[in-house]
């Protein structure tokens, strides 16, 4: 192969079936290693504009531990569960969350490689808070960042956030000549209040080149709308320049886009009504993206788990991406595996930005599961993990791989503090408080 | 060069060793490489397929041959005589049989491929030698692409370690 010339080493390369298999070559010599690491090929080989399932890695969720081998305590503690076909393994080297004494890691969302954590002190959660401590995580490289506290002059629960990165908030101009690196760095973060109170929603902003969270600004006026919404999605979907949550009412769905920017948010409604979903698909619609143009999307999940309805937006792409007309795209019939035929009840879903697949969490009251929805193939596969079984929130774990890449191929940017480290300067910093 | 027979167009293909190859137009516009000289028009005479010996040049006219009636035949004519699925079966079986070659000779076809811009053959060539590295060990991969491993040993140790991942 030493005679063969780099472009037709790349053509093999480019061809091999997984991103172990291609680490694994990266790791022969250094002139693959190199090779590898060129992102124009990185992005070649995972091209933007398809979904690669393989970006899902697992989910996050939390597990009851034993405190210690003397302690009947049980603590809550943050579990990586691998997807079907992820080469992570179970906690391993992902989850390397360190004993952190009394603060209890509740993971919130995750995005692009991050993962938001709300550390609590003491393992009790309570309804609503007046003071967040939020840390943003890199589980593959081990790292955390705690955010500084978010506070509220009352009581506050978060419904929804939105984890940045550099690609989501750079100019249009960058974005023609990315820059992997610093396109895969966490950027800001989002967070959707609530005050109970006021029925009132607000949106804060924290930007990692500043110290502190900017005001909350009001995202609008419940008296002109006059109706009760319900929040639908926790995690924000971003697409041209602006995050988007899903809210519904009594009949019809809303989106709140905010603009990554500035961090204003407003209200629109979508053509897209409950009534126009049918009655069978109505219970769990989640916001995505369509990968071929890049637009909003909207999946609709058969409650049985039989069907998929997407729906795209067909707002032009410079107003936003959001207007109000929404066009039925495609319905995507699934193949459930086959043992489980009989009864599967959907109870929520997640829908993952850059693989394309469905995490599902059925009912409890048949069959306490976890599923994964391939939308390409329509396959179904059963996520088998003991802790599946107790996971109230499974939070799933996506990764960019050509970002991946580019941080693990890159020189000695591996060796980084260890998250364990972090989380015990958490831990004294809370407790000093 | 260009000659007519049975209302077929042919082209003549050169090695730089002087072999010449004559072959239909068709079947040479396998190639995107020479499929564009020809449309460009510059190939009235004898085409020059420079770093490509005669022994791979008729390999590759081999293959193009053998593959030129799916792609270049009309879907009618196929759905004729053979069902299509049955046609690409037979083709599989013809292109493991054609693949088995030593390793020299195939990263010859592969960089003949990639000269030509000839998709399948590329696709087939990469692909099998995926197939023979995918599964073995680092060492075993590093033997048969005749690489030299160029990490220190404490390198190759940290590369494991920090990406267990990768490596089980």
């Amino acid at each position: 192969m030493e005679t063969l010339p780099d472009d037709m080493v790349l053509e093999i390369l480019v061809r091999m079936p997984d991103a172990p298999h291609l680490f694994r070559c990266a790791a022969t010599c250094k002139r693959w290693w190199f090779l590898v690491a060129q992102p124009s090929f990185l992005r070649r080989r995972w091209p933007e504009d398809t979904h690669h399932p393989s970006s899902l890695l697992g989910f996050f969720a939390e597990e009851y531990r034993s405190a210690g081998p003397r302690s009947y305590k049980t603590r809550h503690v943050p579990s990586f569960i691998p997807a079907p076909s992820s080469p992570f393994r179970p906690r391993s080297p992902i989850a390397s969350f360190a004993d952190a004494g009394d603060i209890r890691e509740l993971p919130l969302a995750s995005r692009r490689g991050f993962l938001l954590v709300h550390l609590v002190v003491g393992h009790h959660l309570w309804d609503a808070y007046k003071e967040f401590n939020l840390a943003v995580c890199d589980p593959l490289t081990g790292t955390s960042r705690v955010l500084p506290t978010l506070k509220y002059d009352r009581l506050f629960r978060i419904k929804g956030c939105a984890i940045l990165t550099g690609a989501d908030c750079c100019s249009k101009e960058q974005q023609q000549h990315p820059v992997l690196s610093t396109c895969s760095a966490f950027s800001k973060v989002l967070i959707i209040g609530f005050d109970n109170d006021d029925q009132q929603y607000s949106i804060s902003m924290f930007s990692s080149d500043e110290s502190s969270w900017r005001a909350p600004e009001n995202c609008f006026d419940p008296s002109e709308h006059g109706i009760q919404l319900a929040p639908l999605q926790f995690n924000a979907v971003v697409c041209q320049g602006a995050a988007h949550w899903l809210f519904r009412d009594n009949s019809n769905f809303y989106t709140l886009d905010a603009s990554v920017e500035t961090g204003h948010a407003t209200l629109t409604k979508l053509s897209v009504t409950l009534g126009r979903l049918g009655r069978n698909f109505r219970d769990v619609p989640r916001l995505s993206l369509s990968v071929t143009n890049g637009v909003l999307s909207l999946l609709a999940l058969h409650k049985k788990c039989l069907r998929v309805q997407i729906w795209t937006c067909r707002g032009d792409k410079k107003s936003g991406g959001c207007t109000r007309d929404w066009r039925h795209a495609k319905m995507i019939e699934l193949e459930r595996p086959e043992q489980n035929h009989t009864k599967i009840l959907v109870h929520c879903m997640w829908a993952g930005e850059r693989s394309g697949v469905l995490l599902i969490k059925a009912s409890p009251y048949f069959k306490r599961c976890v599923y994964v929805a391939n939308l390409q193939t329509g396959a179904v596969e059963e996520v088998i993990d003991k802790f599946c079984n107790e996971c109230t929130t499974p939070i799933p774990f996506e990764i960019d791989w050509p970002a991946f890449f580019v941080s693990h191929l890159a020189g000695d940017s591996i060796k980084q503090a260890k998250l364990g480290e972090t989380i015990l300067s958490i831990a004294n910093l809370l407790g000093g408080q | 060069m260009a000659t007519r027979e049975a209302g077929k167009k042919m082209i003549m293909l050169k090695s730089p060793d002087g072999m010449e190859f004559e072959v239909e137009e068709a079947v040479a516009m396998e190639s995107q490489t020479i499929r564009k000289m020809i449309e460009d028009d510059c190939a009235d005479t004898a085409i020059l397929i420079p770093n490509i010996n005669s022994k791979i040049l008729s390999r590759v006219i081999e293959y193009c041959n053998k593959h030129v009636p799916t792609t270049g035949a009309t879907g009618a004519a196929a759905s004729d005589t053979v069902a299509p699925a049955a046609l690409a079966e037979d083709l599989k079986i013809w292109d493991a049989e054609f693949i088995k070659v030593n390793r020299a000779t195939r990263f010859d076809l592969i960089q003949a491929a990639s000269y030509l811009n000839i998709k399948g053959l590329l696709d087939l060539t990469s692909q099998t030698t995926i197939d023979t590295i995918s599964d073995n060990s680092l060492e075993e991969i590093r033997s048969f692409l005749s690489t030299k491993n160029d990490y220190l040993p404490e390198e190759e140790q940290t590369i494991r370690r920090e990406n267990q991942w990768a490596f089980q």
